[in-house]
């Protein structure tokens, strides 16, 4: 009895199959793509209020110029000096941030303000601002906390 | 189009941060001017907050012309929402804020907050 065998045998090729990495990565591209939100050059980080039970809302105001405080050494809460500057622009002196306001409050009358301070400063340092926006007649005053966690 | 989705997937790692979002708390702003910018009746609510001390909840909150003197700001949300109950009181009594110089932001947007809580529909600062 003879066995004959295939000596012949297929040119076999080894590759990792790539299809699940795919999959992942499209998942992964996809739920990054849903879950950022990208912040505008205006919100310069700093450690916001957090309030409990945030009544704060996200909402677009058409006309609006941000006014960000924050602290010179964020490690030195009681001890840094306060910077103020308009939207994306360096640190000003308050004068400086005051005669700004005015300029926009001539160009748009329905302007609002919108603070953005550190959590850490102190009342008078924000109701110098405050002062500022209400000589500019200023009406509407906003100001930026976190929005509860649930939102 | 791999090459696309690894580019696409690479921005958004290094771009996302998990921070909490951004929300607004509107207000009016008092004008320094003659006449008050808003009219307020004889009775508005008045919260004062006071720095006691150095740490961050070394903070008094009192209410004047009433008893209650709540130690935190869901007392002080239940205080105002009792006090709209009372004769003269309604949502549209306005609830002006006077913080020391001293009182962290923090607390004050604490108090605005409280009294978004309680339904207020006018809140505005005051000079102490």
């Amino acid at each position: 009895m003879r066995y004959v065998y295939n000596h012949h045998r297929e040119s076999e090729s080894f590759g990792i199959n790539l299809t699940p990495m795919v999959d992942v990565i499209f998942l992964l591209t996809i739920f990054f793509m849903l879950v950022s939100r990208f912040s505008s050059a205006e919100q310069i980080p700093m450690d916001l209020p957090k309030p409990e039970d945030s009544q704060a809302e996200v909402a677009k105001i058409p006309e609006r110029v941000v006014v960000n405080c924050r602290l010179a050494d964020p490690s030195d809460p009681r001890g840094s000096a306060v910077l103020y500057s308009v939207g994306p622009n360096r640190p000003e002196r308050l004068e400086v941030v005051a005669d700004r306001l005015g300029l926009m409050k001539q160009q748009s009358p329905g302007l609002q303000a919108v603070i953005r301070a550190d959590r850490r400063l102190q009342y008078t340092d924000v109701r110098r601002v405050m002062r500022v926006i209400a000589q500019n007649k200023i009406e509407m005053l906003n100001v930026v906390a976190h929005v509860s966690e649930e939102e | 189009m791999i090459d696309v989705t690894f580019l696409l997937l690479i921005f958004f790692l290094v771009t996302t941060s998990f921070e909490r979002a951004e929300g607004i708390l509107a207000g009016k702003m008092p004008q320094e001017s003659q006449a008050p910018g808003v009219p307020l009746p004889l009775s508005p609510i008045v919260v004062r907050l006071e720095q006691l001390g150095v740490g961050h909840d070394e903070f008094v909150i009192g209410l004047d012309r009433f008893d209650s003197v709540p130690s935190g700001f869901a007392e002080l949300t239940e205080a105002v929402r009792q006090i709209h109950q009372l004769d003269g009181f309604d949502r549209k009594t306005p609830l002006v804020i006077i913080a020391e110089d001293d009182v962290r932001w923090d607390h004050v947007v604490g108090c605005w907050n409280a009294a978004l809580r309680a339904g207020c529909e006018r809140v505005a600062f005051g000079e102490p």
